[in-house]
């Protein structure tokens, strides 16, 4: 008997446990192995809902989990920027509307492996982006970064060595988004073992200060979070992490801990918002060395 | 005087282990008590995982003065000069070297 998870109705940072907690127990284990996804009360999904379900998705495929789904409005604005950014094609087989295509602000949604993240940041999303803005790939550097520590702290702390990442650009807002899940053991456990005594929240915002480290790894130092908030903070953006217990929203204002109001999350996302009319192009400028 | 080329030591700086091919001849060489000039020449940036592995295993073996009297960066970017300097002072710092 498969198991009928409904989707949200709008499917984002805040509601994305809503999808987790129906589908996966806390000890990381499926509930069923056949799930049915009822996508008929999804009225919008943003790049962080895409990505956690494409993040599902693909666990539970490693897990030996069937999954299908069940569209009755495929008009759905929602479900029409699903199969334009082709999560259809990939994971039932085919697109519902022939004509759906990638559309120029969106890169598509993809699995990525830490070997294979240098070539596809370079060769794929900031080549995208440059294109998409006009610009030199050289006056990139605030996103190359952000995404060299993301994927660099995937390595070093959640276990794993994949991520699932989607990257979208609203030219109006002049911003870009990118979102980053895995399924990995977390922030707020990795934490925990040197300090049990915090909150999740706490853990995830001490995790993101310069020299904490658990250290389970040489490699990091603990500063990885920590230049991925910089950037963020000094680019006039926000980057928002879940985790575990965990909802913790950083800008250039500071902390805020909106644990209280979230649900629980297997794993860790971010959220990354950076402002594409407040880049400093002038990073990657040649300077002299100086101490 | 040795002179080292990043990219011709390392396909990409990106990586922890990246550096570590550079900082394990830079540390060789300091043994060997002869300076080093590093060229980042066709490098925009670098993470901080690459800054540990190249420099601050430097550090933790010989100090920050050793490295500012023996360690010349060249063909540098805004970014990378700032990476290397905010890596290596906390570093020292935090760990009295």
């Amino acid at each position: 008997m498969a198991l009928k998870v409904k989707l949200p109705k709008r499917m984002n940072i805040l509601t994305i446990d809503h999808l987790l907690s129906q589908t996966v127990d806390k000890s990381l284990t499926p509930i069923s192995d056949e799930i049915v996804y009822d996508l008929a009360p999804l009225e919008f999904i943003d790049p962080t809902g895409v990505t956690v379900f494409s993040n599902l998705i693909e666990w539970l495929l490693s897990k030996g989990v069937a999954q299908r789904f069940d569209i009755p409005n495929k008009n759905a604005g929602a479900i029409r920027f699903l199969d334009d950014s082709l999560f259809f094609e990939h994971y039932a087989g085919k697109k519902i509307f022939n004509n759906a295509s990638l559309r120029s602000t969106t890169l598509p949604l993809k699995w990525i492996n830490h070997p294979q993240s240098h070539l596809w940041i370079e060769n794929h999303c900031i080549s995208w982006l440059a294109k998409a803005l006009e610009t030199s790939k050289k006056s990139l550097v605030e996103l190359r970064m952000c995404l060299w520590e993301l994927f660099n702290n995937i390595r070093d702390h959640s276990g794993k060595d994949t991520g699932c990442i989607f990257v979208q650009f609203f030219p109006k807002l002049k911003k870009i988004v990118i979102t980053l899940s895995d399924f990995g053991i977390g922030i707020p456990a990795n934490v925990k073992k040197v300090r049990p005594e915090l909150s999740d929240g706490e853990a995830v915002i001490l995790a993101m200060q310069e020299g904490f480290t658990t250290n389970t790894t040489v490699r990091n130092r603990g500063v990885g979070l920590f230049y991925l908030s910089q950037t963020v903070t000094n680019n006039g953006g926000e980057v928002s992490i879940r985790s575990g217990n965990a909802h913790i929203i950083c800008s250039e204002y500071g902390y805020s801990d909106c644990s209280q109001r979230s649900g629980y999350y297997t794993g860790t996302v971010f959220e990354i918002m950076l402002r594409t009319d407040k880049f400093d192009r002038t990073l990657a400028d040649d300077e002299e060395f100086e101490w | 005087m040795v002179n080292l080329r990043v990219l011709d030591l390392v396909k990409q700086a990106y990586t922890y282990e990246d550096g570590v091919v550079i900082s394990d001849i830079v540390i060789r060489t300091f043994h060997e008590n002869e300076k080093v000039t590093l060229s980042f020449y066709g490098i925009d940036a670098i993470p901080s995982s690459f800054a540990n592995g190249c420099f601050v295993r430097v550090l933790e073996s010989f100090g920050l003065q050793k490295i500012k009297e023996n360690l010349s960066v060249i063909d540098s970017t805004k970014q990378i000069n700032s990476m290397i300097k905010s890596r290596l002072v906390f570093e020292s710092q935090r760990n009295d070297l």
